[in-house]
């Protein structure tokens, strides 16, 4: 696995020299990755380096102009019912948790899986309250986003995300809008998630999550992946100064 | 390690008991304080405010309780809220307020509380409604009339009244009149200007020229006063001189007249045979003429004095009559064949003949017209509620019962509903509820004809058609099912297929592929006992009209009335909520279709929204009435009030679209992106998601616009509509009510506030609780 360079048949993500430009501005520079199934990446880089941008291309929240992007066999391009098979497979987590306002915790969930899978409801909300119970919150089921913390709403957000059962799940910065007090609930959730055999994409700051739960470490700078590795090796022996000087501003 | 004697280190270990707040930072007091004084500028503020105020609302309850003639609000109810609406149809407009009251009180359970102390003052105000008129009844004496009988020309100024010694006035089988001399005005020309009550032309001018006597002695009075202090220049002087010398006493009424000095033959006369049913000769001592009327109908109040004065009767029982003319064999209106009925209705309680007036030598005998009955003077207190609000309490009491018993009803039926099944299905029927008024209103108003039964059958048919292609698409899995699509098919395409009309055939056709195509690319399709359910249910509507055109004739059901008597509260009422109704999907179709990214859709959208909101409804208007027929002359036929209908509602629609759109902006990027990465596709995104986020933050500039809007609809007048503000001219302009605009206006004014208000306060209510609740992450 930690050897990106050999090219897996299995790999449920791949990007092949994926390019993408804000007006004159490259974001992205020739990025290449593939993500086996059940592996846990963690993306971590300075600002505007591209990272969150790369993760939203996965799911065409962003569109990459150049390079090519096949997720679960699937190429990611202008084909629309494409994009939708893709992002029904594809669960995200954002940083602001994006829970609709207007609806109840149990609507935010059963909502996507009623409409996008047409579940029954009765089927939905079983799910619904099944992950509910799995993030620890099921006595919040009726409330409002509103009326709940930062920590439970992230958490209702990534039930939201897995009541679709994605094979593959996106963290932009899940814990960077959060109190300290209630970063580690949110992190639990998602450890108990990667130890599930969840396909995890995460882009982060919290290199104790990087170091105990990742499979591998990818490092951005100025649009591309300057260097990648398994924990040890990152956080113990890096190469490339840009990725030493990193580390050394944050350790 | 640093020890606790470091000052800077420490523990706090004294814990501060809780105390209540100091007495002037809690309750009335506090309020008083901090808003009504909390500085000298305030304070100022506050009493010149409460000045203004008081001095306001005196004069105002004075004048509606002492001066205001309110015989032209209970008089014209009917016209004020329905026009001249048919009345063989009125009861589908009292069908109809149950529907709404029944659907108000449904949602306001659904989606609020109504808190006990709303409960208590509805219920409270209802009663009042049926205690107050007959203790009102019971408690004041039956208001008088005054009569003057004289043997003189009775002059006040320049107006000369020579005396009438007969007047003709109606009553009822069983109704006491009695006839005495007025002796307490007979006094003094004060006591002359003190009359009030209803009086007949003569008497009015004895009170005119005994006020003209005392108004000119107290201007001379002043200005004798005035030079005597010596204030003046010159020039001054010698005007205030002019205008004294100018001015001459007229001379006293009451000697004049020698009123209350001689005895009055008064005789009570049978209308149609002028037979004498009773006769005195009264003086300022006799006990009064009582008179039980035998029958119902006209009757004649012969008075007259033997010497050369004049004298004021007051009678009770005797009162003013209006004139209403009607075509024969009509009922409610003026026609234009046949004979004329006149009719004749008593002001004081809608005692009604149609009895002949009677004449003399064939000549109309003078009656209490109340032209020239009208009341005058200061009215008391009991008056006023004898003469204006039991009547009125006693047209709308019924209707208040009703209104507020359906919707206790509604509000009961809703918390079972939610009770005994869920919240959920309370919300869905409320929502339908809601719906169903405008076209349910539309329907009932305006009538549904055969054809139109038969038209809304064709397109259900037609809808179940498409609906059928796409639910079940190619998968063709039921034989049934298969038969209901040939039905659709064929009655959608019979018609063309008899009538040759290839271009329709292709067209309907070209649809249903459409459709079927469409419904092929679904990948999870509704289950097919859902999509059949559907389909069964849209069949038994569409079946349901057609049938009953079969079987019933569909005209005599609702037949179509005649939009020009539409009028009053009920048009005004009509244009706002199919305004409103009709603005919201095509708002916020603009409002969408301006935020798209397809330039000709956009361009289109913007053009229209810019161009619209830069013009004032008024043109609007116009265009609908005088432009619109001349693009197509077919267009002339659509009745008026459709047309300003249309109008009002793509004007109301652009700066609806321009609210929606504000709203649209106001809603976080973030919300959509989850929306799409939760898979969702563009239509769902906007449906669940950004639309109803956009609706809530919108609600007071959109509530806003539904009470402009109501208001906007009094410009329909101008184009020759009778809505609420044009009917309010119409009634003014009636010879009986002329110079009354004051009391038209201010009751269309309370009715407009009430409305109005109503809308905000709702607004404001959303805005708080239930699901219009801010609830921001």
């Amino acid at each position: 696995m930690v050897n990106a360079n050999i090219q897996n048949e299995e790999a449920i993500i791949v990007c092949k020299n994926v390019c993408k430009w804000f007006g004159e501005f490259q974001v992205l520079r020739d990025v290449s990755v593939e993500v086996q199934p059940q592996e846990v990446v963690v993306i971590i880089g300075p600002s505007g380096s591209g990272k969150s941008t790369f993760i939203r291309c996965i799911n065409r929240l962003e569109e990459h102009q150049e390079g090519q992007i096949v997720v679960d066999g699937m190429e990611m391009g202008h084909d629309v019912s494409n994009i939708a098979a893709i992002r029904r497979e594809i669960g995200m987590v954002f940083q602001q948790f994006n829970l609709f306002p207007h609806l109840t915790v149990l609507q935010n969930i059963t909502l996507a899986p009623m409409r996008v899978r047409h579940w029954s409801r009765e089927k939905a909300e079983t799910k619904a309250m099944e992950l509910l119970n799995r993030v620890g919150i099921p006595e919040q089921a009726n409330k409002y986003p509103g009326q709940l913390s930062g920590g439970q709403q992230q958490r209702v957000a990534i039930a939201r995300a897995l009541a679709m059962e994605p094979k593959i799940m996106l963290f932009d910065e899940p814990t960077s809008a959060l109190d300290p007090e209630m970063i580690k609930e949110v992190l639990d959730v998602m450890k108990e998630l990667a130890q599930s055999g969840m396909t995890m994409l995460v882009v982060t700051h919290e290199m104790g999550f990087a170091r105990e739960v990742a499979d591998r470490v990818l490092f951005f700078d100025q649009g591309r992946i300057v260097e990648q590795g398994t924990p040890d090796y990152f956080f113990e022996s890096a190469q490339h100064p840009r990725t030493k000087l990193f580390l050394s501003q944050i350790l | 390690m640093a020890t606790i004697s470091d000052p800077s280190n420490r523990v706090n270990t004294d814990e501060p008991q809780v105390k209540a707040p100091p007495r002037l930072a809690v309750g009335p007091l506090a309020w008083i304080r901090n808003n009504l004084f909390p500085s000298w500028m305030d304070t100022i503020l506050t009493f010149v405010a409460a000045a203004v105020i008081f001095t306001v609302i005196t004069s105002m309850v004075q004048w509606v309780i002492g001066g205001a003639n309110w015989f032209i609000i209970t008089f014209n109810l009917r016209q004020y809220m329905i026009g001249r609406y048919e009345p063989q149809a009125e009861w589908r407009l009292q069908l109809l307020l149950l529907f709404v009251a029944f659907a108000i009180g449904f949602n306001l359970a659904t989606w609020a509380r109504i808190s006990r102390f709303l409960v208590i003052v509805l219920v409270v105000l209802l009663a009042l409604a049926f205690i107050l008129p007959p203790v009102i009844m019971a408690v004041t004496s039956q208001p008088h009339a005054n009569f003057a009988a004289s043997g003189v020309d009775i002059v006040s100024g320049s107006t000369t009244e020579p005396p009438q010694p007969q007047v003709g006035f109606i009553g009822a089988a069983g109704e006491k009149i009695s006839i005495q001399l007025a002796h307490d005005l007979a006094v003094s020309d004060e006591a002359l200007t003190g009359l009030y009550s209803f009086s007949d032309i003569s008497s009015n001018l004895l009170r005119a020229a005994a006020e003209n006597r005392l108004a000119t002695q107290a201007r001379i009075a002043e200005i004798e006063r005035a030079l005597a202090a010596d204030l003046f220049t010159p020039r001054q002087r010698e005007e205030l001189t002019a205008e004294l010398e100018g001015l001459e006493v007229p001379p006293p009424v009451v000697e004049t007249y020698a009123i209350d000095q001689q005895t009055v033959d008064v005789q009570i006369l049978d209308g149609a045979t002028l037979e004498p049913l009773a006769s005195a000769q009264l003086d300022s001592s006799s006990p009064p003429l009582e008179l039980t009327l035998p029958a119902s109908g006209w009757y004649v109040l012969d008075k007259r004095v033997t010497g050369d004065g004049a004298a004021i009767l007051e009678t009770s029982g005797i009162y003013p009559i209006l004139v209403r003319e009607f075509a024969a064999g009509d009922t409610g209106e003026s026609g234009s064949s046949g004979g004329r009925v006149l009719e004749y209705v008593r002001m004081t309680d809608d005692f009604t003949t149609r009895a002949i007036r009677p004449t003399i030598d064939g000549d109309n005998v003078p009656a209490t017209i109340i032209i020239d009955n009208q009341y005058r003077g200061t009215r008391p207190f009991s008056d006023y509620l004898r003469l204006f609000l039991a009547p009125m309490l006693n047209k709308i009491n019924l209707a208040l019962l009703l209104v507020l018993i359906l919707g206790a009803a509604g509000y009961v039926g809703s918390q079972f509903l939610s009770r005994t099944f869920a919240p959920r299905i309370a919300q869905r029927v409320a929502i339908w509820s809601l719906t169903a008024i405008p076209i349910l209103m539309f329907a009932m108003v305006y009538g549904i004809d055969g054809d139109g039964i038969i038209a809304l059958g064709v397109w259900i048919f037609t809808i179940t058609w498409i609906a059928f292609m796409y639910f079940y698409g190619m998968k063709l899995n039921s034989y049934w099912a298969a038969l209901l699509f040939l039905v659709a098919l064929g009655f959608r395409l019979v018609p063309h297929l008899v009538a040759g009309n290839l271009f329709a055939i292709m067209f309907w056709i070209g649809i249903g592929t459409l459709a079927a195509w469409l419904g092929s690319k679904r990948r999870d399709s509704t289950s097919p006992r859902t999509a059949s359910l559907w389909l069964i249910l849209t069949f038994l509507i569409a079946l349901g009209g057609p049938i009953l055109a079969l079987f019933f004739d569909a005209t005599n059901i609702l037949p179509l009335t005649d939009t020009r008597r539409w009028g009053g509260l009920l048009l005004t009422l009509l244009l706002t909520i199919v305004g409103i109704a009709g603005s919201f999907p095509i708002g916020i179709l603009l409002a969408l279709g301006r935020r798209s990214s397809l330039p000709v859709v956009s361009t289109f959208c913007t053009v229209y929204i810019e161009f619209v909101r830069g013009v004032p409804l008024i043109t609007v208007l116009f265009m609908s009435q005088l432009l619109v027929p001349l693009l197509n002359p077919t267009l002339a036929e659509v009745p008026n009030v459709f047309r300003a209908m249309i109008g009002i509602l793509f004007f109301s629609a652009a700066y609806l679209a321009e609210n929606v759109r504000g709203g649209l902006q106001s809603v976080p990027p973030g919300q959509e992106e989850a929306a799409k990465a939760l898979g969702l596709n563009a239509a769902q995104v906007t449906l669940y998601i950004t639309l109803p986020q956009a609706l809530r933050a919108v609600i007071p500039a959109l509530m806003g616009q539904c009470v402009s809007l109501f208001k906007d609809t009094s410009l329909v007048a101008i184009v020759g509509l009778l809505d609420l503000a044009g009917i309010s001219e119409t009634v003014v302009a009636q010879t009986e009510f002329i110079g009354l605009r004051r009391e038209s206006f201010l009751f269309i004014a309370i009715i407009y506030f009430a409305f109005s208000y109503t809308m905000a306060y709702v607004s404001r209510r959303l805005e708080e609780t239930g699901s219009g609740a801010a609830r921001r992450i």
